[in-house]
């Protein structure tokens, strides 16, 4: 008898693992989509592109478990929370699929149909059944729900709002080139590149460079790194680079979501196509905006609070991005949202 | 970080990552392993469903001929339905290159309908994703708290360590986790595989003495329960979906181990001994019925709940 209870207490202990697991590819696909804070994430295995363990959400997880486990103290307390969020998500899948299949896919409707019809009625059961147990426990998992979809539409919208305010009062580097006279400002020898955002603005690291040090180095380089909607992007594909007057360039580097960034090594690739980088002579500007929440439209407030201390929590745009930190500038400044 | 400089040495070229994988899974020795490990993460949670979800289906219900071959239909239909068509056969085919889940089939969806772009599809994948986190929370604590309440069923004396067992072995569970899921599964997989083998031959022997229960799989009886007792049928739905709750799992962790592994272990390994498990429980865990014409000596013989098959059940 003895073997048999521990078998299946070890086997419910190992119940748990399939959702942490996915817990960490979910929220891997969350940050390098920007639906949520940049975090640390590894890679845990060589073959398996998609194994990965995100430190940051599995301590959360272990401090909202055990909190959990405080707060309930008993399976049967906790059986009535059970059920209403994995039927949820359960449903939104079945129509995210039906709209794949249909729209991405081009299954013909007379396969869909009856497949779905027959989906969606045992979801829809299955959801309105778990409903029941609202008042006795199944607001819990929606209260973690509304909380987290809270925090990734507010750190969607304001980094779309961020992006839209550079947009507008950033100045077109072809305006700025188009304007510089030969000796002024001083160019210093050596290259310096600027993260950016968006490489068709000036990046305020620059102008902040020539309006205080009253220099620009001999070659610039506003460099932006994008993560695309696909897992992988073949290397050959990786770097868009353009040449303006007076040695200023535009690097564009481009991952695929399931790829860690590493400048170092995108660097070393633009080497081969024809643009030179020395390390030790090269300067990584990066702008550190602190976010300061206005308090113009005043129902926003809370949101904006939220966005700040999202992006605070934010990994460094230098680790993320693994620049050597010996070589990194950082110039500070402000926004406002 | 050493480990993912190292990874993306190791695949310089990865134009074709998925082919990559499926390549080198087709070595029999890493075949094998990635399916034991995807054995042991992903299925788990929808393994030891068996423990709790027959008797939840039971709870507080009088037991009837009709409500046992219902339970035990609907449970092997929505298993069917839910696990096999929609989760192993259907979406398992819906990666966005190799990643699965919510977020991943989101992005699909709203490539799919570019042309006019529609907030909705981000918005429900977004919330999709947010409830898959809830559920991320509660499942370790549900499932770690039952294995425990489980064992005191049987050392009584566990009663006050409970909840201070608990949150120890969730902070081992949380800590292994630094050392990757492919670790995880290499460890877990052997562990699930013999509970697999275990309940599918606790379900074989009871099976073997009343195979009658096995007409249950016939789709009628779910229908009928549902039919005649509309209201107690609805209420039962809220137990039956604790057979497939990790079915939504299985799919975000397809990127971890890839879709043949996942696919192969359902349909050769894990389904089938669920179903034997789920046929003998429904029938064993049930008191007895009254009378029923045709299968009434059958029903008769059965006393109290036989324990052969119902194995100490930590409770969900």
């Amino acid at each position: 008898m003895l073997p048999l209870v521990v078998l299946a207490s070890t086997a419910t202990v190992i119940a748990s693992q399939a959702v942490i697991s996915g817990a960490f590819s979910l929220t891997n696909q969350a940050v390098q989509l920007g639906y949520l804070p940049r975090m640390n994430v590894r890679h845990t295995s060589e073959r398996e592109i998609g194994q990965v363990y995100v430190p940051a959400i599995n301590n959360m997880l272990l401090v909202a478990v055990a909190a959990t486990v405080l707060m309930f103290r008993s399976s049967d307390a906790l059986g009535a929370a059970y059920g209403i969020a994995v039927t949820g998500t359960m449903t939104v899948t079945t129509v995210l699929a039906f709209t794949h299949l249909r729209y991405g896919a081009h299954w013909k409707l007379w396969q869909l149909i009856p497949l779905f019809a027959v989906f969606f009625t045992v979801d829809v059961s299955f959801f309105s059944a778990n409903l029941l147990k609202v008042h006795e426990g199944g607001w819990y998992p929606l209260v973690i729900a509304f909380s987290l979809y809270t925090m990734m539409t507010t750190w969607i919208w304001g980094r779309s709002k961020l992006a839209r305010q550079r947009a507008s009062a950033g100045m077109p580097l072809e305006m700025l080139v188009a304007g510089l006279k030969p000796d002024r400002p001083v160019r210093v020898p050596g290259t310096a590149i600027y993260m950016t955002a968006q490489v068709n603005n000036v990046p305020a690291a620059l102008l902040h460079n020539m309006k205080h040090n009253k220099i620009l180095h001999e070659r610039n380089v506003l460099m932006t790194v994008q993560t695309a909607d696909v897992p992988r992007i073949p290397e050959a594909e990786r770097l868009e680079i353009r040449h303006y007057d007076q040695n200023f360039h535009t690097l564009r580097i481009r991952y695929g979501f399931l790829e860690e960034p590493d400048i170092p090594r995108a660097l070393a690739l633009a080497r081969v196509a024809g643009f030179r980088f020395n390390l030790m002579e090269t300067s990584f500007f990066v702008g550190r905006e602190k976010v300061v929440a206005n308090r113009r439209q005043r129902w926003l407030f809370p949101f904006k609070r939220l966005f700040v201390l999202l992006s605070d929590l934010a990994l460094d745009a230098t680790e993320f991005f693994h620049i050597p930190t010996n070589r990194v500038v950082e110039l500070g400044g402000q926004v406002e949202i | 970080m050493g480990e993912a400089n190292g990874l993306s040495e190791s695949q310089p070229q990865p134009t074709a990552p998925i082919t990559a994988v499926v390549a080198a899974a087709e070595k029999p020795s890493l075949r094998q392993s990635l399916a034991v490990a995807a054995l042991g993460v992903v299925y788990g949670d929808i393994g030891t469903s068996p423990l709790y979800t027959v008797k939840q289906c039971f709870d507080g219900a009088t037991v009837s001929p009709l409500r046992v071959y219902g339970v035990l239909s609907l449970i092997a239909w929505s298993l069917f339905l839910v696990v096999t068509v929609k989760y192993v056969i259907v979406l398992l085919r819906a990666d966005n290159r190799g990643e699965g889940g919510i977020l991943a089939l989101m992005v699909l969806a709203l490539r799919a309908i570019m042309r006019s772009p529609n907030r909705w599809v981000l918005w429900a994948g977004l919330f999709g994703a947010a409830l898959f986190y809830g559920d991320g929370v509660l499942t370790p604590a549900i499932s770690v708290l039952s294995a425990v309440e489980g064992l005191k069923v049987h050392t009584p004396e566990l009663e006050p360590f409970v909840i201070p067992l608990t949150l120890a072995l969730l902070v081992v569970l949380f800590i292994a986790q630094r050392r990757g899921t492919g670790l995880m599964g290499g460890f877990f997989g052997p562990i699930i595989i013999v509970w697999f083998v275990t309940i599918g031959i606790l379900g074989l022997k009871e099976i073997a003495r009343h195979p009658a229960i096995m007409w249950a799989l016939n789709p009628i009886y779910g229908i009928d329960l549902i039919r005649h007792h509309p209201l107690a049928g609805f209420v039962l739905l809220g137990a039956v979906v604790l057979a497939v709750t990790g079915a939504e799992a299985l799919y975000a962790d397809m990127g971890h181990f890839g879709r043949g592994p996942i696919r192969r272990a359902w349909m050769r390994f894990v389904f089938p001994a669920l179903l034997l498990n789920y046929s003998a429980r429904a029938r064993c865990c049930s008191p007895i019925p009254k009378r029923w014409r045709t299968h009434s000596s059958y029903w008769r013989r059965t006393g109290s709940c036989c324990r052969s098959s119902c194995s100490p059940r930590p409770r969900r």
